[in-house]
């Protein structure tokens, strides 16, 4: 199929503007996880015993088996590994950082999960999936995941 | 006895003042008797006027009241917690109203809010966290060529369908292929301005329009019509005059309202009504 070249007869642009109020529930277990990074800077998990499985962020039931998870909380460390990333190179209002900067996959000791968060303090050109990284936490909260400001290496 | 699981009527009247809501009490005038029996019973006066309110213990006689309402205890504050209705405890002969009634139904629950036990002491509440946000999201809708044939026929009081040369078919409003036959579609065809009705959604429940946050006023009904000269099955939605809404039915003949002003837009076209 060939791609025409249009013309410019009878087009024009309408813009708009969308207001979308909106409310998140962290719900019981997905506050008691932020309140812990908040308060006591500390990042949680819930473990499934039968899957023998820790998932951060913690969930009320295990995705495979639906073992009720939420009273089953192990604390973890700061540290973790990178298992994959992206550099963001594009610049938008909705986002944490001006571009370039990476996003990673972080798998932090003793989770089997991953999340993703910032990584900060190396270049894009050596970042690589396997680096060691310790969660640096925010000076002021959000009262979300970004109450850990982002990774760095270790 | 003389309370209801564990709260006292001293509880409902200590928690007046913390309940009350002086908005809802604007232009409100009037003075309110209690006289509970039994045990912790008493008599109070609680006068609301000019969006305010003041309680007294009464010792004696209640004078001056525009409604008094007598009860025991244990009924009082069963109401008062929501175990059961005025109504019920009325018609258990355990709650009786002299003087204005209607202050029980109209007034009362507009200038207080509701009792709920505190849990004073005790365990402490679990804090769950609330994010609200308004997330703006700017958007640009650019027409093309065969889209803005369309609103620039609106403009001339016009419905320009266009016509797959392969199927024949009309596509109401125009697209750039033939939705079947993926086709480029170049021919335009004038069709309408009457159409007739195949179906009719009636609109009970609104959504805020994303771009004004206004709601509209229901009920509002949508026709789906098929326009003068369009394939049949080609058809084509808009919003029904409200007049019409009880008597439209499918397979009636409507014919389009125009706005005065015309900008070549989609608010040309305002709505449909029955061609009688």
């Amino acid at each position: 199929m060939t791609i025409c070249k249009e013309t410019k007869k009878d087009c024009f642009v309408v813009e708009g503007k969308m207001s979308l109020p909106n409310q998140y529930f962290a719900g019981r277990v997905g506050s008691k996880f932020i309140i812990s990074l908040r308060d006591a800077h500390r990042i949680l998990g819930v473990k499934c015993t039968t899957c023998n499985k820790v998932f951060v962020p913690p969930r009320e039931y295990c995705e495979r088996c639906m073992e009720k998870l939420d009273e089953q909380w192990v604390e973890l460390g700061d540290e973790g590994m990178v298992t994959n990333y992206t550099v963001v190179l594009y610049n938008d209002r909705h986002l944490p950082r001006q571009a370039p900067y990476i996003l990673a996959m972080i798998k932090i000791d003793g989770a089997d999960t991953p999340f993703p968060h910032i990584v900060e303090g190396i270049d894009a050109g050596e970042m690589k999936t396997g680096l060691r990284v310790r969660a640096v936490y925010a000076e002021k909260t959000t009262h979300t995941i970004r109450d850990i400001d982002h990774f760095e290496p270790v | 006895m003389g309370e209801y699981d564990g709260v006292k009527v001293e509880n409902i009247f200590n928690t007046m003042e913390k309940r009350f809501i002086s908005l809802g009490a604007l232009g409100v005038d009037a003075v309110i008797g209690y006289k509970i029996t039994g045990d912790h019973g008493g008599t109070w006066k609680l006068t609301i006027s000019d969006g305010t309110m003041d309680l007294q213990v009464v010792q004696g006689a209640l004078e001056g009241c525009t409604t008094e309402i007598i009860a025991d205890a244990e009924a009082f504050v069963g109401v008062n917690v929501g175990k059961f209705s005025v109504a019920d405890a009325m018609a258990g002969g355990r709650l009786s109203i002299e003087g204005d009634a209607t202050v029980i139904g109209n007034i009362l629950p507009k200038i207080f809010l509701p009792f709920i036990e505190d849990i004073a002491g005790g365990e402490q509440g679990e804090e769950l966290i609330c994010l609200s946000c308004v997330p703006t999201i700017r958007q640009r809708f650019a027409t093309g060529p065969v889209m803005g044939k369309w609103l620039k026929g609106l403009g001339e009081k016009k419905f320009y369908a266009n016509r797959c040369p392969k199927c024949g078919r009309t596509q109401t409003p125009p697209r750039e292929i033939c939705a079947d036959c993926r086709v480029r579609c170049t021919e335009f065809a004038q069709v309408g301005p009457g159409g007739t009705v195949t179906l009719i959604d009636k609109v009970m429940f609104a959504s805020p329009d994303p771009l004004t946050g206004k709601v509209r006023s229901t009920p509002y009904a949508m026709i789906f019509m098929v326009l003068d000269g369009c394939t049949p099955g080609d058809s084509f939605s808009h919003e029904l005059k409200r007049s019409d809404i009880d008597r439209i039915q499918s397979g009636m003949k409507v014919r389009p309202v125009w706005a005065e002003e015309r900008t070549g837009g989609y608010n040309d076209l305002l709505y449909f009504e029955i061609d009688q």
